[in-house]
């Protein structure tokens, strides 16, 4: 009796651990209830670096980030005639409108969250930066797809898509705006979703943590998606390595999708500057292991932004790391720069903003 | 949904003890149908349809050609071959065809568009078709009646554990099991875990860790050192070996904790003596296939050595294309069939002697060195490849050492290729009896396997077939 019972909980409970790893709204549901959640229920904090959690590293100190996102406030006594839009990423965007200087109106959007959406202001010079890290540079702009998520809305009226694919936060949820189909009873992150269902609980962390200490003392490596740096200082995402990914600063680069990318950055400088931008500025932010362990690089961005044929203005920050090489641009456990490569960008923006106003 | 993930741990879970708790052998085949077309729908949904047509093609076929005699017979056979050579064809050698045909082409500077394919291969597709075929000519043959029960023929074809990546099984074996229904048996269950245990360890912990070194060397071939492409060559014998025969041993497994008995499809391989060994232990199941439908139809020995031998070439060929629409696989294949036709296959049966075992274990080395060289062209992803590699290999130059990990995993690499050549050689049953050591080795089997397995999701080798 005691044997059928606890097969037929068993069965109820597999079951609703594979319907809830499939249905996007559960997933949504779940992960707002438990995320950084400090009871026993909650999910393991990710607050150390994302590599870090990513390779339950969280006991290695040398590794954990220290949290202090300050930037500097530029100067503001200048005329304030600059409307900025910040096409960006992670890198950019925790900053504020305060971090950049002269500026009227300023507006930030994440790429792959939200569209971003501009009714220009001709009275102002309107300016929009392009800023994308190098791991998702050649695959975005092999198509024109950013004439999708930036458009005047004047002109298009397209719902918002919001797509939530924080690899980190162990849980991938789409938007509910998207219609159902077959392939949504066939979740592709069902796996990510089943161990962040099962196992992701702060109870569970000190297993993941054993084997990542266990792999890191007895193998010498990082768990996971996480390789760490020959110097041992840093740890970096192991696809911005492996020479078979177009993420990574080590694989081929075919001159004819070079050629392709260039061919997109102008069809998009023109485009922009048609719809009344004045100036339409790309920044390419380098990964961290292409500027911490450069030998062997693709050479990706020196290839595009010097290529004779580019016609979109640059802000050139990967020069200005590999120049000063002494210097740390990046978290030794997280993906994203430090307090000090982040301010050494908005420097630069913010020098550009400064022209621009006068 | 590969087996070496969490979504199989509970899918497996739910379906096996669903299938416990029905005491119909009608429902329980209606569960294990619904179960094998959502595990197979868990790759590419859309690719059921490729599947559901062969198998509806099939049963009819198999039904007509049990009715009829004759001319309309073999019509039927033919009709079902052509259904399932021509998905085969369609969906894994067009690309492959075209693709010569623009390189013929551009050898009379010709410069073409061709109407290139650009959809990926459905999951197992050359396993599920040979089975199906090996079905519709039982039939013909008169070995086996047609089956009436749509669903149990199809969960002939679909039956998940070997569905996408074998054994490729026979009607006899399958079709009577899914007919009778058998009862629990407690120590079918512990022999199937304990077998699907063995399987995720040797998928997990050693062949997704020495695919570190092999996907690492096969990256680095110019600055890599000789030595080390020759220890990742060894390597990768061990990773081919433990990926596919780890998935046989899980599918196995999972079909024997539900009373279902399917076929062994590997027999300690390496300790072959001579190339024609090696294939009657290695992917048992294709190699039955071949030699049935095939090689025997062809004449096999019966019609003299030239003949023989020329099958030989035939068999190798087509089973070298078999596993890839690639040029690699062609030439695997026919270098497989040079060697079985032109190598020494007899062994002596004296008497063990000091002699004889250092010369058979002298016979085992040369056949695992030669098994090994010509994995390497099942692994490289172009003939150029292969050849750069072996090149760089036979060269004894020297270069970087460095295996992709550290030296300490790979000295521990060995010790588990060790701890697995011991296992297979001196326990290679599966079934504990006591059951306070089966919970002991289910226990450690699942504490080593999470610690020591290399987890990046990959999928099995053989999939891709």
């Amino acid at each position: 009796m005691f044997l059928k019972i606890t097969r037929d909980i068993l069965i109820v409970f597999g079951f609703v651990v594979l319907v809830a790893s499939t249905n996007r709204q559960i997933m949504k549901y779940l992960s707002d209830k438990r995320g950084n959640e400090p009871a026993w229920w909650g999910t393991y904090q990710f607050s150390n670096g994302d590599l870090v959690s990513m390779s339950y590293l969280d006991m290695m100190d040398n590794f954990r980030m220290v949290r202090d996102f300050r930037v500097n406030k530029p100067p503001q006594d200048c005329p304030q005639k600059v409307n900025l839009y910040l096409f960006g990423d992670s890198y950019s965007r925790r900053f504020r409108d305060t971090a950049f200087s002269c500026i009227n109106k300023y507006t930030f959007l994440k790429r792959f969250e939200n569209n971003l959406y501009y009714g220009l202001d001709t009275s102002q010079k309107n300016i929009l930066i392009i800023e994308i890290s190098e791991r998702y540079f050649r695959d975005y702009f092999n198509s024109l797809r950013i004439f999708d998520e930036v458009y005047d809305s004047t002109k298009k009226n397209k719902i918002t898509t919001l797509v939530n694919t924080n690899k980190v936060n162990g849980v991938n949820i789409s938007s509910a705006s998207i219609p159902v189909t077959i392939n949504d009873f066939f979740n592709k992150n069902m796996n990510q979703n089943i161990q962040y269902n099962l196992f992701n609980y702060n109870f569970v962390f000190p297993m993941f943590e054993s084997k990542a200490l266990l792999n890191f003392y007895l193998f010498n490596r990082a768990s996971g998606d996480v390789v760490i740096s020959k110097n041992k200082k840093y740890l970096f995402l192991k696809e911005t390595l492996s020479p078979t990914e177009k993420a990574s600063s080590f694989s081929a680069l075919p001159q004819e999708e070079l050629s392709n990318i260039i061919l997109n950055l102008n069809k998009i400088n023109e485009h922009y500057l048609n719809e009344g931008f004045k100036e339409v500025y790309l920044s390419i932010i380098p990964n961290a292991v292409t500027i911490e362990q450069c030998e062997g690089y693709n050479n990706l961005i020196p290839e595009i932004q010097n290529n004779k044929d580019l016609k979109i203005k640059i802000i050139d920050i990967y020069s200005f790391y590999k120049n000063n090489e002494n210097e740390t641009w990046y978290f030794a456990g997280d993906t994203h720069w430090n307090k000090k490569g982040a301010q050494a960008w908005l420097n630069m923006v913010n020098n550009i903003l400064q022209e621009k106003n006068k | 949904m590969v087996f070496n993930s969490l979504q199989f741990l509970v899918f497996f879970l739910v379906v096996t003890l669903w299938f416990f708790r029905l005491k119909n052998q009608k429902n329980r085949i209606l569960l294990l149908l619904v179960a094998s077309c959502y595990f197979y729908m868990s790759f590419i949904p859309v690719y059921i349809l490729i599947l559901g047509g062969t198998i509806i093609v099939d049963y009819f076929a198999g039904i007509q050609i049990e009715k009829n005699e004759g001319y309309a017979r073999k019509t039927w056979l033919i009709l079902s071959l052509i259904a399932n050579i021509g998905t085969l064809a369609v969906f894994k050698y067009y690309n492959f065809f075209l693709d010569n045909l623009h390189s013929g082409l551009l050898v009379f500077n010709k410069q073409v568009d061709l109407p290139f394919l650009k959809m990926a291969l459905p999951i197992g597709l050359s396993f599920h078709t040979f089975q199906a075929m090996s079905y519709t000519i039982e039939v013909y043959r008169k070995k086996q009646m047609a089956e009436r029960n749509f669903i149990i023929y199809s969960l002939y074809v679909m039956f998940y554990p070997q569905l996408v990546a074998g054994p490729i099984e026979r009607p006899q074996n399958i079709l009577p099991q899914l007919h009778q229904f058998r009862p629990v048996n407690y120590d079918n269950i512990k022999e199937g875990i304990s077998r699907m245990c063995w399987g995720f360890f040797k998928k997990s912990v050693i062949a997704d860790r020495l695919a570190m070194v092999v996907d690492y060397t096969h990256l680095h071939i110019s600055t890599t050192s000789s030595l080390t492409l020759f220890i990742s060559a060894i390597l990768y014998s061990f990773q081919i070996y433990c990926d596919f025969s780890g998935y046989s041993d899980i599918a196995i497994g999972a079909a024997k904790v539900m009373n279902i008995q399917l076929m062994e499809n590997f027999n300690q391989p390496y300790l072959s003596k001579n190339i024609s060994s090696f294939w009657a232990n290695w992917h048992i199941s294709l190699s039955g296939w071949f030699r049935d439908y095939l090689y025997i139809p062809l004449g096999g020995n019966r019609k003299g050595n030239l003949r023989r031998k020329l099958n030989v070439f035939i068999v190798f060929i087509l089973s070298g294309l078999w596993h890839g629409a690639n040029r690699t696989f062609l030439l695997w294949g026919l270098l497989h069939g040079i060697l079985v036709v032109f190598m020494p296959n007899k062994t002596s049966t004296d008497k063990k002697s000091g002699l004889k075992i250092l010369w058979n274990c002298f016979a085992i080395l040369v056949n695992f060195l030669l098994v090994t060289i010509l994995w390497i062209f099942f692994r490289s992803e172009n003939i150029h490849h292969a050849f750069q590699y072996i090149k760089k290999m036979a060269t004894f130059s020297s270069g970087a050492n460095y295996t992709g990990i550290d030296k300490i995993e790979l000295l521990f690499s060995f010790l588990l290729i060790l701890i697995l050549i011991i296992r297979e050689k001196l326990l290679p049953k599966h079934y504990i009896k006591k059951n306070n050591l089966f919970y002991l080795y289910t226990i450690s089997m699942i504490a080593i396997c999470y610690y020591f397995g290399v987890f990046v999701e990959n999928q099995f080798i053989y999939f891709q077939f």
